[in-house]
Parts: structure tokens; C-alpha cells; sequence
């Protein structure tokens, strides 16, 4: 197990360690979709943001997440914890006219918690929706837009998936 | 007798002319449904569309444009994948706005055939859900493709700039930039 001193001073609690790995992206493509004429490309913070978004909620049910190797190495690596692994499986958003209608944008991830020995004990899939109307903007406008209803859409999945007794008690 | 057959004549090509702006150039050229390929690793997963079961994967299914479409794919042993299939103009609505006019337009909204469907390939890595035993089960472990991950404190709120960030590449076509029209 990581000792105390592996354990960001933002993420230690008292309660007990689980590893969070590096967010795997199973999208094919990082075009998240049309809003408009405009192409929304996700850029790699899309992978930060859901994985901090997953530490913060297993933070709030009292568990001190920190950060681990992909589980299919962690055999021989020093980190023998449980090892909570986030597969973004799509992120999408579109909206049949970004004046009139609101763009509808859809999170689905797939959260796999794996014991010490690198055997799944957990798998379930979320997802979360967001929608809100765009309008017309600059570029940095559309970004700022579009960014929120898709971290909303991350976000409303992650807290189902927080809210799932079995990834309680697979996590401790 | 000559003069009644060119009258009818006449009706059918008028006729004939109506229906073909009715239509609506998105629905003549586009049609009504588009084609949506469906593949997962490993295959023979059920595939459901809006809660409809489509088969198993690999499959290609022809879905409406009108609407927004939810793709489920469910194996024993694995996470189930879903992805949604959204809407976006087609550009066959400019069709509208020089030939259809106001009928071809409500004729291509109504159809669908205004609309493209995006993304047209749905491909899932199916993941095991330590649930049921998995026969010829995948690697537990793909390729990462995050270049590269850094360490961001877990206390910190998202803030409008790191969701800015997220949609970092967005090419705003020929839309005028509007001061004050905002969502």
C-alpha cells in the first residue's frame, strides 16, 4: 500500500487509499460532434478533467485517491491497492441548429475498479446528459459554451457513478 | 380529343414539378435515414437503438435523421457501452433556401432530410465487468491515448476557463459573430 507521504496533500483523508489510473480514452475520434457549421474537438484536458472529476468524488465519500499505474502493470508495480480505472467510452454533442434548439451533449463512461492482483472486481457504465442552448459566439465563445455542457454532461456521470453502493464497497 | 390529352399532360408535369420541390432537396438527395456502423471488440454484442434491439455487432443500421439516437451495446461479462448518435444540419438545407423555399424546407424538417446524423460509425472497446466469467476475453488494458497526464489538485473547481479549455479546437465556420447574442 502507497504510504501517507505518496498521497497528495489534496487528496489525503483518513480514510482508506485507492489508486485512480490515467483516464483510457476509447474514442475513436476526439470530434465530439456539430454545433452550427462548427466542428467541437475535445482536446486531452477532457481525460484530466474526468479523472480529477473521479478524485474528487471518491475524495467526498472519504477515500484518499491517488494516482496509479494502468492495473494490467500494477503486478509489478510498487502500488498494490485498489486501482479504480475511468474509460471515456463517447462524448458527444450536437444540436440541429445552434440558434433555435438547445445543443444536447452525452457523457458515457465506464468506471472498472481492479483488486491487488489486477482482477476486476467492479464494472458498471454511467452516463450523463447536459443541454443548453449556444447561440452565436466567437471562437472562444463557442469553447467556453461548448466546454461547459460537456464537463456537466462528465460530471452529472461521475456522480452517478459516486452514487452506486457497489463501487462503494468495491473501492474500500 | 388532342386538347383533353395535352391538358393531362400538362397536370402530370405540373404535378410532377410540385412533388419535386415539395420534397425538399435534403430528402431527395439525402433521404430519410442514414446508415450507422456498429462494431465492437470482441463481436457479438447486442446492439439497441432508442431501447429497440438492432442485432449483433459487427451490424450496420439504418436509423432516422429526425431524431437524436441513444446505441446500447450489452455482452455478458462486459460493461455496456453506450454512445449517442446527434443531429447536425445539412448543408442540402441551402437547397431549400434557393429552390425548395418555405414548402421544401417543412417538407425536409418534417423528413428528417435536413438533418445528418453524427458520428456514423459507432466502435466499441467493450471492457469485462468482473461479474461473469469471460471466455477469450480481451486485454484488460488498451492503448492510453492521452499524451500525457498532469497531476491536478482534486480540490480544485472547475472554472470557465478549464471547461474553455475543453473543447480546445472549434473552427466556427462563416457565422457572424453576434455581440450580445449569447445562449
Amino acid at each position: 500500500m502507497p504510504t501517507a507521504t505518496d498521497v497528495p496533500t489534496e487528496t489525503r483523508r483518513d480514510g482508506p487509499v485507492v489508486g485512480v489510473a490515467q483516464v483510457r480514452d476509447d474514442r475513436k475520434s476526439t470530434v465530439a460532434g456539430k454545433v452550427g457549421n462548427a466542428t467541437i474537438n475535445t482536446s486531452v484536458d477532457v481525460d484530466v478533467y474526468l479523472e480529477d472529476s473521479v478524485k474528487r468524488g471518491l475524495a467526498q465519500k472519504g477515500l484518499a485517491a491517488v494516482d496509479a499505474p494502468e492495473p494490467s502493470v500494477s503486478a509489478t508495480s510498487v502500488f498494490k491497492g485498489k486501482i479504480v480505472l475511468v474509460t471515456l467510452q463517447s462524448l458527444s454533442i450536437g444540436t440541429a441548429d445552434a440558434i433555435l434548439f438547445p445543443a444536447n451533449t452525452t457523457a458515457a463512461i465506464a468506471i472498472q475498479v481492479y483488486d491487488a492482483n489486477g482482477k476486476v472486481i467492479y464494472g458498471q457504465a454511467f452516463s450523463g446528459t447536459a443541454s443548453g442552448r449556444i447561440g452565436l459566439h466567437s471562437e472562444s465563445g463557442y469553447e467556453e459554451a461548448t466546454g461547459a455542457l460537456m464537463s456537466a454532461a462528465m460530471d452529472q456521470a461521475v456522480t452517478s457513478a459516486m452514487g452506486d453502493p457497489r463501487l462503494s464497497q468495491a473501492v474500500r | 380529343m388532342k386538347r383533353s390529352r395535352r391538358t393531362k399532360r400538362s397536370r402530370r408535369a405540373l404535378l410532377a414539378v410540385i412533388a419535386l420541390f415539395a420534397a425538399g432537396c435534403g430528402t431527395i438527395v439525402n433521404g430519410t435515414t442514414e446508415s450507422v456502423v456498429i462494431s465492437s471488440e470482441p463481436q457479438g454484442a447486442m446492439i439497441t437503438v432508442d431501447n429497440q434491439p438492432r442485432g449483433m455487432t459487427p451490424n450496420t443500421v439504418d436509423l432516422s435523421r429526425k431524431a437524436i439516437h441513444t446505441v446500447q451495446l450489452q455482452k455478458p461479462g462486459y460493461v455496456s457501452y453506450q454512445a449517442t448518435i446527434n443531429q447536425s444540419s445539412s448543408n442540402w438545407i441551402w437547397g431549400d433556401v434557393l429552390l425548395g423555399g418555405i414548402l421544401g424546407f417543412l417538407v425536409d424538417a418534417g423528413s428528417g432530410g435536413m438533418y445528418d446524423l453524427q458520428p456514423t460509425e459507432v466502435s466499441a472497446q467493450l471492457r469485462e465487468d468482473g461479474q461473469a466469467p469471460v471466455a477469450n476475453a480481451a486485454p484488460a488494458s488498451g492503448p492510453i491515448v492521452k499524451a500525457s497526464m498532469a497531476p491536478a489538485p482534486i480540490a480544485k473547481p472547475p472554472s470557465a476557463q478549464a471547461a474553455a479549455a475543453l473543447a480546445s479546437d472549434v473552427h466556427p465556420a462563416s457565422q457572424p459573430v453576434v455581440p450580445g447574442a449569447g445562449p
